[in-house]
């Protein structure tokens, strides 16, 4: 973007009364291959491309975007969002800049073989491979469909006190899903994982190793009962486990519920609000991983944010606006899905980081129980804290030991009153891929724990 | 470069490409919005967007590209990278949609005062809300979602047959959600409506909807485990019927993902459903003339009185099956054509949904929770829920925390009841009440 254009946005926008403005520069390339039935069944590839113009007033937030760079455009959308934003409305919370300036992230990613450069076609003896592993498994195996996704999004922030910076974002995803069929049953069992790298990851990844687990688990649950439902010991898988954690606690510790007063959190840092046990982290650093971003879509440089330490609410994940009204410090978290969205607090990686447990040592004892190595997806009501997860993979628990395998579960409870009975952390942190939405749109996480186990959760079953 | 330039410009550069057919769709739209809490806005968004695709065909292999960006560079870029997907895919047995003619009825939904609302209408309406919100229950403690907001879009068509068509629709729509406290439990109601006239939003009536929302559940409970029949009123019946629409897609059946396959003709539901794709419908919010691949559109039923008689097809599944597409294609400017009702309407029954509680025991359900217990492959469906337990007619007592665990395929069957009354939605989607029998609750 040209910088003089910015300044005359910005310069005209202070006078007409916004106390900051910001633009957001967006081209993101993206393309897809999938296979399924056997078949390339498509390829996609696409340009998005606009800006994006906020201006706040206080910390009332006025957004609007364009798909033109020229100044005209840009200018047209400021008077728009100025005349939108009228002269009757009171001011939010004033604040003196919060602004860290920029001068060079440290870089989260290293690319090796760029997506453009390897091409779409590179993707389908990949494709062929995952479709080859899944059907082996099994006869029961009625559909293998995968896709390879990459994206590489390229980014140019300014704002009204001077900071000017850019960043690339190249993601890449793998994803497999399987079918398994017997005696008209069906079950789907798939597997997604991603990074913050180039093509590089596909060259390396052990795609059998994936489909084989998608498959084997879809096999697996065909034949599985159902649970009654009632209160009872979970243990929750390591991995994408986390996803509770993540909708049922990490949303409501962003400042953009906090500021709306709809968290059961709010209020509550320094306070003991989970088990001794538990410490819970959001993680912008990590380098090449699917949730890692160099700087935050405000261009502040990422942080990893202590969240939970022993069990001890710590710290808010928090974007300019939030950090103001709130009254907590910014935390590089705010986050888009693009320039179609104004950035507000978002997770990043978020995690329960490890503790020293072994399965073994949280099987024993529990009489009647369920184990949940892998969640579907779930909801939350973040102003509650009530969530609701399916059990994609469950077992019952019988006399300390993984017993038969069980479908149809869910797990039904509130984040907050879950988390003091978290009694026992294991020792296998581990993370994974996913896309989460919120008001900013679908942005690219990692969720993740280590091995958990709560003594006491309402499980719903037939 | 403006929608209708790009696309006579994707056209031009396409016809002299080496594709033997193609089609490009694109859309062009705006929204104004605000948020308030705390009787100040909060949020003023304004956006504008604009996007095509092309969809190429040589020698039989498709391939697929799109662009925001709508710059000659882009443009050229967009379609060569259409083209290279050619390559890559396998052939297909279909091409673009002949030209065929297609109802002339005006389904665009135009607002007669779309331009004459403006943000301080918008702003007004917001901050009444949330004042009538706050004011209404000593209970509520917090309104932290409130807004109003206009929005206005066309979608185009053209294909390398001489297919071309488009449809415009406007809309105003306006929120609210209230959080109410009754000892240690917090409940959220949210209600939300949509209409072509400004003038014709239910007004104070949002807050008032969200307010009731919350207060009758504050104090839910879950019920004793067991066997239930449950009342899905209006406001998610057409949550269940939209999660399980997929089995009625033709592709699905085509892939092995769909438990309808073979079994057109039988008796898969109770003899009260009545199911319906309904294009023709010019007061809903799905109907169009022509479909996502400029195939015309028509009603069509798909389960009638309890048998299935028809799957809804788009070009691909139809060029399968060697039958005619059924106007049912779906498409977004980066994808293939998936399918999809235009419309998906349940005939209504003859008695209300207060007539169809009076007697025994019925779980009431009008809030579900996330869907990731749901599949439309096994027709599983295991789903959080909230509501009341209705015994002879009286409401007893609100129901929360509680799994409704069945499968839709069964549920088809076990509907006892279609209730007369749909809700006050403007939509896409319009189901009765459903009283299905036999479902598992636990909690």
């Amino acid at each position: 973007m040209d910088q003089k254009v910015a300044d005359d946005i910005f310069e005209a926008g202070l006078a007409a009364g916004a106390d900051f403005i910001d633009l957001y520069e967006e081209e993101t390339r993206n393309a897809a291959v999938s296979l399924r039935d056997h078949k390339i069944e498509n390829a996609t590839a696409g340009i998005e491309y606009g800006i994006g113009l906020r201006l706040l007033y206080g910390t009332d937030v006025v957004y609007g975007y364009t798909s033109s760079d020229s100044r005209d455009a840009l200018m047209k959308l400021l008077t728009a969002l100025v005349a939108a934003r009228g002269k009757s409305n009171a001011v939010g919370v004033r604040h003196a800049s919060s602004q860290q300036q920029v001068s060079i992230a440290a870089p989260m990613q290293t690319i090796r073989r760029r997506p453009e450069d390897a091409g779409q076609a590179a993707k389908l003896p990949l494709l062929l491979r995952a479709e080859k592993a899944g059907y082996a498994v099994s006869s029961a195996v009625a559909q293998v469909s995968a896709s390879l996704y990459d994206s590489t999004k390229r980014i140019s922030i300014l704002n009204s006190e001077g900071l000017s910076v850019s960043d690339a974002r190249t993601r890449t995803r793998f994803s497999v899903s399987v079918t398994a069929e017997k005696d008209g049953e069906r079950f789907v069992a798939g597997e997604s994982p991603g990074t913050l790298a180039g093509f590089e990851f596909f060259d390396e990844l052990n795609i059998e190793d994936y489909t084989r687990t998608a498959a084997e688990r879809a096999v697996r649950m065909l034949s599985a009962g159902y649970i009654d439902g009632k209160k009872m010991p979970i243990i929750l898988g390591n991995g994408f486990g986390g996803v509770i954690f993540h909708e049922a606690c990490g949303h409501p510790l962003e400042t953009e519920a906090l500021r709306k007063k709809a968290t059961p959190f709010a209020g509550k840092q320094g306070q003991l609000i989970a088990h001794p046990s538990v410490t819970a982290i959001d993680d912008g650093t990590i380098f090449g991983s699917w949730g890692s971003i160099a700087i935050d879509d405000e261009g502040m440089p990422t942080e990893k944010t202590i969240l939970i330490e022993n069990g001890i609410l710590k710290n808010y994940i928090s974007d300019r606006v939030g950090a103001i009204e709130c009254s907590v410090r910014r935390t590089g978290s705010a986050r888009r899905e693009s320039y179609k969205y104004a950035p507000v607090s978002r997770m990043r990686n978020t995690y329960i980081a490890a503790g020293t447990h072994k399965l073994e040592d949280m099987l024993e004892g529990v009489s009647e129980g369920l184990y949940a190595p892998k969640l579907g997806g779930g909801s939350v009501n973040p102003a509650t804290g009530e969530f609701n997860f399916a059990v994609e993979e469950g077992y019952r628990i019988k006399n300390g030991k993984i017993a038969e395998p069980v479908r149809g579960a869910t797990l039904i409870g509130k984040g907050h009153e879950i988390l003091p009975h978290i009694s026992m952390v294991g020792n296998d942190l581990e993370i994974t891929a996913g896309m989460c939405g919120a008001s900013s749109g679908s942005v690219p996480v990692t969720v993740g724990q280590p091995t958990l186990k709560v003594d006491e959760m309402l499980v719903g079953g037939r | 470069m403006k929608i209708s330039e790009a696309i006579s410009a994707m056209a031009d550069l396409a016809k002299a490409s080496a594709c033997d057919e193609f089609d490009i769709v694109g859309y062009d739209s705006s929204s104004e919005s605000v948020e308030v809490f705390e009787g100040k806005v909060s949020n003023t968004e304004i956006q504008s967007a604009a996007a095509i695709g092309i969809r190429t065909f040589k020698n039989s292999r498709p391939g697929v590209a799109f662009t925001e960006k709508l710059s000659p560079e882009a443009l050229k870029i967009c379609l060569s990278d259409a083209l290279s997907h050619t390559e890559l895919t396998d052939q297909v047995l279909f091409t673009v949609a002949d030209l065929q003619p297609a109802s002339d009825i005006n389904f665009n939904h135009m607002s007669p005062e779309f331009d004459a609302v403006g943000f301080s209408d918008l702003t007004k309406l917001a901050i009444d809300l949330e004042n009538k919100a706050r004011s209404l229950d000593k209970r509520i403690e917090n309104v932290p979602y409130t807004g109003a907001g206009r929005s206005s879009g066309t979608s185009f068509f053209l294909n390398s047959r001489g297919v071309a068509y488009e449809h415009s629709a406007q809309e105003f729509s306006a929120y609210s959600a209230a959080v109410g406290i009754l000892g240690e439990q917090k409940k959220m109601g949210f209600y939300s409506n949509s209409r072509l006239k400004f003038s014709d939003l239910p007004g104070l009536r949002i807050a008032e909807r969200a307010v009731e929302r919350t207060v009758e559940q504050l104090g839910a409970a879950p019920v004793p485990h067991g066997k239930y029949t449950v009342l899905f009123t209006n406001r998610a019946s057409g949550q269940i019927m939209s999660l399980y629409q997929s089995p009625y897609f033709a592709e699905l059946a085509i892939r092995g993902q769909s438990r309808l396959k073979g079994k057109l003709g039988e008796m898969i539901a109770s003899p009260h459903l009545t199911l319906v794709s309904q294009a023709h419908a010019p007061l809903l919010k799905g109907s169009r003339a022509r479909d996502g691949e400029g195939v015309p559109t028509r009603d069509l039923d798909v389960i009638r009185d309890g048998k299935f008689v028809n799957f809804l097809y788009n070009l691909e599944a139809a060029a399968i099956d060697k039958v005619t597409p059924t106007g049912n294609a779906v498409r977004s400017v980066g994808s293939k054509a998936s399918t999809g009702f235009k419309n998906l309407v349940v005939a209504p029954g003859n008695n209300s949904a207060a007539e169809l509680t009076a007697a025994g025991t019925i779980l009431v359900i009008d809030k579900l929770e996330g869907s990731a217990g749901c599949s439309a492959v096994s027709g599983e469906l295991s789903i959080g829920a909230q509501g009341y337990l209705s015994v002879d007619g009286k409401r007893m007592q609100p129901v929360d925390r509680i799994t409704l665990s069945s499968n839709y395929f069964d549920m088809l069957k076990n509907i006892e009841a279609v209730s007369s009354e749909y809700n006050d939605q403007y939509s896409s989607v319009r189901v009765p009440d459903l009283l299905i029998g036999g479902i598992s609750v636990a909690g």
